[in-house]
């Protein structure tokens, strides 16, 4: 096992490939909140087909990077998301994507509960239908909230990254004061887990 | 996963590469990512990941080590096979 210097000079070479990949699936959604980073709405025309997106995987697999982080656009929306889904996972490609939750109903949410290597992110953008459906509009916190019912119900296993990730959530009372709020006091929201991301100030281009 | 498992090294023990986890080749030695724990373990020289790679040909993680291993490094390797059987990327038979 060599010296530390000489790992450093390797380290310099970079890696063989990434660790993980970032995909924007479609910028197809049926929301229109006011921060998306994407303007997202329409199909792209270009997008890409289910076979392509396979042999997308395929490579992504070839290459061993180790997971993909898939966001849009809400993927959940095209209609090939749990074939592709299943597609990496199949291959030891891990699945971490974000959805606005609209289409995990029941069903919906056994079956992503049933599928190993997957993280989902739910959007929301406060604890309650009055802050967040003015940036998600009219009803989304409703369907968030909904989604993670349908997900706890079917029994989502709970990160071992939880309990650090509301610590990380109660450090930031002044930003948050709801989370805090809702966090210190227990699992309020009841969400499979629970990430704080960074606020950004933006808006649609 | 929310318990955590307090795993002892038994070096006399049969010892395998975790099916969940995907090892990558790099220049310094691979990548290791468990898909389980979303952990990524940095294996830092090739003659390690051989062992890795190797240790289930084995009937026990002494006879891999004294197989592919110079003796006066023995205690390193052990030392860091303890390391990946408690981030779980090497699991018993």
């Amino acid at each position: 096992m060599g010296a530390e210097s000489s790992l450093r000079d390797r380290f310099e070479r970079g890696l063989a490939a990434p660790i993980c990949l970032t995909w924007e699936l479609t910028y197809a959604c049926n929301l229109a909140c006011t921060h998306c980073l994407s303007s997202s709405g329409r199909r792209d025309p270009n997008e890409l087909s289910t076979a392509e997106a396979k042999a997308l995987i395929d490579e992504i697999a070839a290459m061993q990077i180790f997971y993909i982080n898939i966001g849009g656009g809400e993927p959940m929306i095209r209609r090939d998301f749990f074939e592709l889904i299943h597609h990496a996972v199949d291959r030891h490609v891990g699945v971490k994507f974000s959805t606005n939750g609209t289409r995990i109903d029941e069903a919906a949410a056994r079956r992503l509960a049933s599928i190993d290597y997957l993280d989902i992110q739910i959007s929301i953008d406060g604890v309650d239908a009055v802050t967040s459906d003015r940036i998600r509009g009219a009803g989304s916190y409703d369907s968030a909230r909904r989604a993670m019912d349908n997900l706890k119900a079917a029994d989502l296993t709970l990160s071992a990254d939880e309990r650090r990730r509301l610590d990380d959530v109660s450090a930031m009372p002044l930003l948050y004061p709801h989370w805090h709020q809702a966090n210190t006091s227990g699992d309020r929201l009841g969400a499979p887990e629970l990430t704080l991301l960074e606020p950004h100030l933006g808006k649609r281009s | 996963m929310t318990t955590s498992i307090s795993v002892t090294f038994d070096a006399t023990a049969p010892w395998h590469l975790n099916e969940q986890v995907s090892l990558r080749d790099e220049s310094f030695g691979a990548l290791a990512y468990h898909h389980g724990t979303r952990r990524l373990v940095f294996l830092k020289s090739r003659e390690l990941v051989d062992v890795v790679r190797r240790v289930g040909e084995f009937e026990s993680a002494d006879a891999a080590i004294d197989a592919l291993v110079p003796s006066d490094q023995r205690a390193r390797y052990v030392a860091a096979l303890t390391s990946l059987v408690r981030s779980e990327i090497l699991c018993g038979r």
